[in-house]
């Protein structure tokens, strides 16, 4: 091979090998598409949570409305003490519900209602939409009016439950539906169908625990009111654990396959 | 904008519908007053401004069920608008949020309308 020195720089001329074929270090697309699936399951099985937890804050105020009604017509209390108590009973099931609500939801609801209202507010916000001045400057018959309406306000009707409901429901049907033409295609594509199936699932619960792992940490990392750190830190979380449990997978391939021929049930 | 909507009369919308998305009955004095306004500007007003700022509360676990502060409806709807017309990215961001909620809003949307046309 012949060599010529120009400028203190070595410069090899002759024939080199073109056309070569390299194989990427891993299936990229395959990848991208498992962490989909797992994000796609974290997302509708939050949904499908939160749906059902909404519900129940929902019947839960509307219990307290009717008990608050009962002991105020029983004359047990006074309409005063009835929407007191009302106040604070709905403030501790915010509370409570928001503990178990998906970190991402938490995080808007916290953002758009930081902490339930005061009896004060409460007994403003009447008294403004009724006769357009504070609860304080009331004869004792409009703040009477006022009382009931606090007692009774939200154990009216469910409409916006109802409404809301169905958002969430279409929102994870069209996660599950997105989640499950994923795996579907790739085990139909796949040539050893059993081994994809059985790896599709792992993906998909190794992503739904770093997701849930993730969620636990929202808090710590993000603070109250941050929806956008929220979803983040949950994508992350459900990332990283489809990752580790993809990377699991492919390394024990061959024991699994052992494992599965014991069919041990 | 609809020149028949007073500044008054929008402010009035926006409280009034905002309610709607919180599941509040609304009063007949009230569907009488939006009667008397082009129902296309209601409903411009309806998707574009009030439901951009509402429309969270179909998609949380803890709704709001009493009806929203008229005071925080007004500023939140103002600032949204503010942030508007600030910036290209604030104009791509609240068409992308715009675009969302219309369709989560729709049938709170027919509710109203049904209501307004009874």
């Amino acid at each position: 091979m012949p060599e010529t020195q120009a400028n203190s720089t070595i410069v090899i001329n002759g024939p080199f090998l073109t056309k070569q074929e390299h194989s990427l270090p891993s299936n990229l697309l395959r990848d991208a598409r498992d962490l989909l699936e797992a994000a796609g399951a974290k997302f509708s099985v939050d949904a499908i949570s939160d749906e059902r937890i909404r519900g129940r804050y929902a019947a839960g105020i509307q219990r307290v409305s009717q008990l608050a009604q009962f002991e105020v017509d029983s004359g047990n209390m006074t309409a005063y003490e009835g929407a007191k108590y009302c106040n604070e009973l709905r403030n501790q099931i915010l509370v409570e519900t928001r503990k178990v609500t998906s970190s991402w939801n938490r995080a808007r609801a916290e953002k758009k209602k930081p902490v339930g209202p005061t009896i004060e507010e409460s007994l403003d916000k009447y008294s403004y939409r009724f006769f357009k001045k504070t609860y304080s400057s009331l004869s004792a018959v409009e703040k009477e009016k006022v009382n009931y309406a606090v007692i009774a306000s939200a154990g009216r009707n469910d409409v916006s439950v109802t409404a809301g409901t169905k958002v969430m429901k279409n929102a994870a049907r069209g996660t599950i539906l997105l989640t499950a033409g994923l795996a579907a295609y790739a085990i139909l594509e796949s040539d050893d169908k059993v081994t994809e199936t059985a790896r599709q699932g792992t993906v998909i619960q190794g992503g739904m625990l770093g997701g849930y792992f993730a969620g636990l940490g929202t808090s710590f990392l993000c603070g109250p009111g941050a929806p956008l750190c929220a979803l983040a830190v949950a994508i992350i979380g459900t990332t990283a654990g489809a990752m580790v449990t993809e990377y699991g997978f492919d390394a024990y391939e061959v024991e699994i396959k052992e494992l599965q021929k014991w069919g041990i049930q | 904008m609809g020149d028949s909507i007073t500044g008054e009369d929008r402010e009035f919308i926006w409280t009034f519908l905002a309610d709607a998305f919180a599941g509040v009955e609304l009063s007949s004095e009230g569907l009488d007053r939006l009667r008397r306004l082009p129902i296309s500007e209601i409903q411009r007003i309806f998707f574009d401004e009030i439901s951009p700022v509402c429309a969270f509360n179909l998609s949380i676990t803890t709704p709001e069920m009493e009806g929203f502060d008229p005071q925080w409806v007004k500023s939140e709807i103002s600032r949204m608008l503010a942030e508007r017309s600030a910036s290209f990215v604030g104009r791509i961001s609240y068409e992308a949020k715009a675009i969302v909620c219309k369709c989560i809003s729709l049938s709170v949307w027919r509710t109203v309308r049904a209501s307004i046309e009874a």
